[in-house]
């Protein structure tokens, strides 16, 4: 009797090992080890039948049944580990990619440059200390002009240049009218940034556009210096042309006119481009002027509320359309708002 | 304006110093120079030529041989010009030579014969816009001289701009600018040779000043000659190279003083006054006046005029009369250098459109000493021309010299402080004096007169002399430094950062570019979106420019939405997405008068999709507005809209954008509507939009409760999926709130996530399926309690008309 369960056992063992490694993947693994294994598996039915048996016999037949148990299922175990060994093999072997096929497309947006622009400088003068304020587009005569020290029939205010509206009003021709405004609601110290729109009531070509935007700052306090102005404005440029720390940017003042500074100023900057040997962009003078500046005149204090003999104070107002225009090299100006995606769309 | 070397070193010695210099120096302490220019440059190898022969080219009619002998030999040339002849001195470019305009000259057969060169007009020399044949030179040019010498072409011209020299009418001349490098350089200013032995005699000429604000003073210079000579070469080079046409002797030095004393001054034919006397005074109602241009000109009361005994003969300080004017036959001339108010001068100017010379001078407030320099300085200058003229000794005067010499006070301490380096006080009065101020020590102040001529409108308070003292200084002596300051925060901008975040939301997240417009309405946004209502709904007219020069600027826009819907149409021509989206401002009519009309800031938003489903995209939108308004930190609602919509809305699919307010009434912040049929036709948009408007300042204005964290939930929810069949009235909102209203607390979520019409859904009503979600706190719900649930909901629904989808 445990002879021919013996022989049994023998022939189980080698199907059960022939099977196992014929087995070319998990699911025939599976259905191998269900067949031996299982609820009617060969051996199971073996281990079933050892109630049956004499006690001898059950633990002489026993003990060979599951020494072959554990032989095959380390052997189901091996050769499951094998399989996952070739899979991953096959998927190595067999995957490739063209790398330079793009993915699908994604709608991406477009921020306008000159809006980019205002909001990089509007953050750079708050972490200054900077209050970044607005004003109203449609501004009076007083604010404009007349508290800027420029009076009726000052040639500053050449009616072709300047949007009157019915009533009296203009569009601001600039954004230093804010001066006025912001002085009378604060008063000194202050520090203010007016990013803004403005408008000139000009024909528009390549470099001239009707309706513009600026950026006006304004610092009053006691002892106040051109050096202020100077130093603000380097910092400025230092992280809009995004130099090395430490690295200073070139810079000049000179003298120029606006009715509501004195001493009236430019500040030119060295010519990125050329690096100041002269060519197109700086029309060959090495320069490039960024902005009217100076220190704020008595008279517009005064207009303020402001006392100018205790405080001092600098302003500057620069055009934003031309500096993005020199860092993405748009050449003509009424690209700006010409809302045409083909422009639009180059921007990140 | 234009200033020439030559002319300032007549007034300063400037030797020994490169125009690069002078430009450089000039820029950095008194005005900007734009560039200059040396005469002749380029010219070096054109020589003065002699046309030893020249007969008929025998193939070309129009064509001459010529025979050159340009003092290294004679050259063969073919010349096209009509006026070329034998014995003519002229320029001749040898071949090799690389002429102004670029042209590089090679030897050449024309028609046959071999052409060395070229005979050189005007034009081909770069020295004038005119060619109507060879540049003919004198007689006595010395051949084989350079042809830059031998035209005197040895000047520099500098150009200044002139928008930094407005407040200086000292600079409106040469000498001011002399004055100017005399102190930069620190040379000797030269005097000014003037007629010395002039008087005012108010017999020699009766003047009378009916309006003397208008003109305070009129000088009047009497001269008589037989004839003339011409106007010598110097002073026509001169004129020439600051941009000046020589005309006669008279015109030309009263031109030559006017740009060397920044005085305008102007000839009249005496003989051609009537009545022998000058009035000055405002213009009669319907006077005319035939102004040197040749136009009639309308004058108005306000208008300041010369007169004689009848009738206006100038128009003062702009240009004077074609009657009275100096011409070939001119004997007797009166010279008239006056003062005029500025403002006079330049709103008669401005209101007939006349900019002249004179008037960009007298705009600006001359010096009230001028007039008499500028008549000394003309007769000396025509004396020494002309010396067989008779110049009267006495000269007409009516009015009185209202010159200034105010004396202001310069606190040293306060210009070290606002120029911000330390500055030595006797440097400061070095400074000044170098340009005429008179300094005197004061205490510890500087008691500073200001010369007449910068004493006008220029320099009137001690900031003014601070400016004068840092611009000699040198500005590049300051240093840089940063202020000093407190570390309070800048006040919250709401509006400010609402706006920055609602357009990124559409930029970064929705696939929109950020769109700029104008600020106007254009006749055509008026016709086509606001259906040529000027004032929306008959109540709120445009803010209306009074004096554009552009025709599209003449109102300003009450709506962003036009100026996108153009850029729309506009880009569908080369894309099939157009998606933009714009923040800017619509303004409105001041409620009262003198206040500033009314901003409202503005978002818009617009979309096209070319072959797109206009219910589709005007969902996507509302995605989009979704987007936004989570990343402003708002929830809100979509809402049949009450009242009148906005043009573009299609009222068949509008949605109102509410914020709602805990306990309060929902705000409305906004509309989304697909673009309606008749503005989408007029703005040639063939493609399905979509359009939103949003209210920034209530965007910012809305209360934002504070986000606090929901507790995670301990137990798993149970799903349930409810598909519902619902009239077209009912809205998801409405069936949302049914469906909550008998779940109850256990019901932790409702997620619409499919609609359906049509098949087997009868017509009038749609198919909507729901997944709910139940969950409890505190333990995980068996099945018969969510079926209990979900069953009260299926009855609740059933009894509005909602049922399940069978």
């Amino acid at each position: 009797m445990s002879g021919s369960i013996h022989s049994e056992l023998a022939e189980i063992e080698t199907r059960a090992l022939r099977d196992v490694g014929a087995a070319r993947s998990h699911e025939t693994l599976q259905s191998v080890e269900r067949a031996l294994l299982g609820k009617a598996g060969d051996l199971t039915r073996i281990l079933r039948g050892l109630k049956d048996l004499s006690e001898a016999e059950r633990k002489e037949v026993g003990q060979a049944a599951n020494l072959l148990k554990g032989r095959i299922d380390a052997a189901l175990a091996a050769r499951g580990r094998e399989l996952d060994q070739a899979a991953v093999e096959a998927s190595l072997a067999s995957a490739s990619l063209d790398p330079t096929q793009p993915g699908p497309r994604r709608h991406l947006g477009h921020e306008h440059p000159v809006m980019a622009v205002m909001r990089e400088l509007s953050d750079l003068f708050e972490s200054m200390g900077f209050t970044v304020v607005d004003g109203p587009e449609v501004e009076t005569d007083f604010f404009n002009f007349e508290a800027l020290n420029i009076p009726p029939n000052h040639p500053a205010r050449d009616a072709q240049d300047t949007f009157y509206v019915e009533g009296g009003h203009v569009l601001r021709t600039h954004t230093s009218g804010m001066q006025i405004r912001a002085l009378r609601e604060w008063g000194a110290p202050l520090r203010v940034a007016v990013p803004g729109r403005v408008f000139r009531n000009e024909t528009q070509d390549a470099s001239h556009e009707h309706t513009f935007h600026q950026l006006e700052g304004l610092v009053v306090d006691e002892g106040i210096s051109v050096a202020h102005l100077k130093g603000v404005l380097d910092e400025m440029l230092a992280r809009y042309f995004r130099m090395e720390p430490g690295e200073r940017p070139a810079t000049r003042l000179r003298p120029h006119h606006f009715p509501f500074v004195e001493p009236g100023l430019e500040l030119d900057f060295q010519c990125r481009i050329c690096g100041g040997r002269g060519c197109a962009t700086c029309k060959g003078t090495g320069w490039i002027e960024l902005c009217g500046c100076g220190m704020v005149h008595p008279r517009v204090l005064q207009a303020g509320n402001v006392d100018p003999e205790r405080f001092t104070g600098f302003a500057f107002g620069m055009g934003i359309d031309r500096l993005t225009m020199m860092r993405h090299g748009i050449a003509d100006i009424r690209w700006i708002m010409s809302g045409d995606l083909r422009f639009l769309g180059q921007f990140r | 304006m234009k200033l020439s070397l030559r002319w300032l070193c007549e007034h300063v010695d400037l030797s020994g110093l490169a125009p690069e210099q002078i430009a450089h120096e000039l820029t950095m302490k008194t005005a900007l120079i734009e560039g200059f220019e040396k005469q002749g440059e380029g010219l070096d190898e054109v020589r003065v030529g002699h046309v030893v022969q020249r007969e008929k080219h025998p193939n070309a009619d129009r064509l001459s041989f010529c025979r050159v002998d340009h003092g290294g030999g004679v050259a063969e040339v073919v010349c096209g010009a009509p006026n070329v002849a034998a014995g003519q001195r002229i320029a001749y470019a040898p071949v090799g030579c690389t002429l102004p305009g670029g042209l590089r000259l090679e030897a050449r057969k024309i028609r046959g014969l071999l052409s060395n060169g070229m005979i050189c007009s005007r034009k081909e020399l770069g020295l004038g816009e005119e060619s109507d044949g060879i540049l003919v030179l004198p007689d006595d040019a010395p051949i084989g001289r350079p042809i830059a010498e031998a035209l005197g072409l040895d000047d520099v011209v500098f150009e200044i701009d002139n928008k930094s020299v407005t407040h200086r009418a000292d600079l409106w001349g040469h000498r001011g600018f002399a004055r100017e490098l005399a102190a930069i350089f620190d040379r000797p200013l030269k005097p000014l040779p003037i007629d010395k032995t002039l008087a005012p005699d108010p017999s020699a000429y009766p003047v009378r000043l009916d309006d003397p604000g208008g003109c305070p003073l009129y000088l009047g210079l009497r001269v008589e000659f037989e004839a003339l000579p011409p106007t010598p070469a110097w002073m026509a080079r001169r004129l020439e190279a600051v941009g000046m046409r020589p005309i006669s002797l008279l015109v030309d030095l009263s031109n030559y003083v006017m740009l060397e004393t920044g005085q305008p001054t102007h000839p009249f034919d005496e003989e051609r006054l009537e009545g022998r006397r000058i009035v000055v005074r405002p213009a009669r109602p319907g006077e005319k006046l035939k102004t040197i241009d040749g136009q009639s000109r309308a004058l108005s009361p306000s208008d300041l005029v010369i007169a004689d005994g009848e009738r206006a003969v100038a128009l003062a300080g702009v240009m004077g009369g074609a009657e009275s004017e100096v011409r070939s036959g001119t004997r007797r001339v009166l010279l008239e250098s006056a003062s005029f108010d500025a403002a006079r001068v330049r709103r008669s100017a401005a209101r007939l459109g006349l900019r002249t010379e004179a008037v960009a001078r007298f705009e600006k407030t001359l010096d009230a000493t001028l007039p008499e320099l500028a008549l000394r300085r003309y007769a000396s200058l025509l004396r020494s021309i002309a010396p067989g003229a008779k110049v009267h000794p006495g000269f007409a005067i009516a009015g009185a010299v209202h010159a200034r010499m105010p004396t202001l006070a310069l606190r040293p301490d306060r210009a070290r402080l606002k120029l911000g380096y330390d500055l030595p006080t006797d440097e400061m009065a070095r400074r000044l004096e170098s340009i005429g101020f008179a300094v005197r020590s004061d205490d510890d102040d500087l008691a500073v007169t200001v010369p007449t001529f910068r004493a006008r409108r220029d320099v009137t308070c001690e900031d003014d002399l601070i400016e004068e003292v840092g611009r000699l200084s040198g500005y590049e002596r300051v240093p840089a430094a940063l202020p000093r300051a407190d570390v309070r925060p800048a006040a919250a901008a709401p509006l400010r950062q609402v706006a920055r975040d609602a357009v990124l939301a559409f930029v970064r997240e929705c696939g929109f570019a950020e769109h700029v417009g104008y600020s106007f309405a254009t006749d055509r946004h008026v016709e086509h979106y606001h259906h040529g209502h000027e004032g929306h709904g008959e109540t709120r007219p445009f803010v209306r420019l009074t004096n554009s020069r552009t025709a599209d600027a003449t109102r300003l826009r009450r709506s962003l939405v036009p100026g996108l819907l153009d850029a729309l149409a506009r880009n569908l021509v080369e894309h099939a997405d157009v998606r933009l989206v714009e923040c800017g401002r619509e303004y409105l009519p001041e409620r009262a008068e003198g206040e500033l009309p009314g901003e409202r800031h503005v978002l818009a938003a617009v979309r096209a999709l070319r072959g797109g489903e206009p219910a589709a995209l005007v969902l996507d939108l509302r995605t989009d507005v979704e987007t936004c308004l989570r990343r402003v930190r708002l929830s809100w609602e979509g809402r049949r809209p009450q009242g009148e919509l906005p043009p573009f809305a299609h009222p068949g699919r509008a949605i109102e954008i509410a914020v709602p307010r805990p306990g309060g009434e929902a705000q409305v912040v906004g509309l989304l509507a697909q673009l309606h049929p008749e503005v989408a036709r007029r703005f040639e948009i063939a493609e399905p939009a979509a359009v939103v408007e949003l209210d920034l300042a209530q965007l910012a204005a809305e209360p934002r409760p504070p986000l606090r964290m929901e507790p995670i939930p301990q137990f798993p929810p149970a799903r349930r999926d409810l598909a519902v069949e619902a009239p077209e009235a009912a809205t998801v909102a409405e069936i949302e709130r049914e469906i909550r209203a008998a779940g109850g607390e256990r019901l932790a979520r409702v997620e619409l996530f499919d609609v359906y019409r049509g098949g087997k859904i009868a017509a009038g009503r749609r198919s909507l399926a729901f997944r709910l979600e139940y969950r409890a706190a505190d333990r995980t719900l068996t099945d018969d309690e969510v079926n209990g649930l979900h069953q009260r909901v299926v009855d609740r629904l059933a009894k509005q008309g909602v049922t399940l989808r069978t």
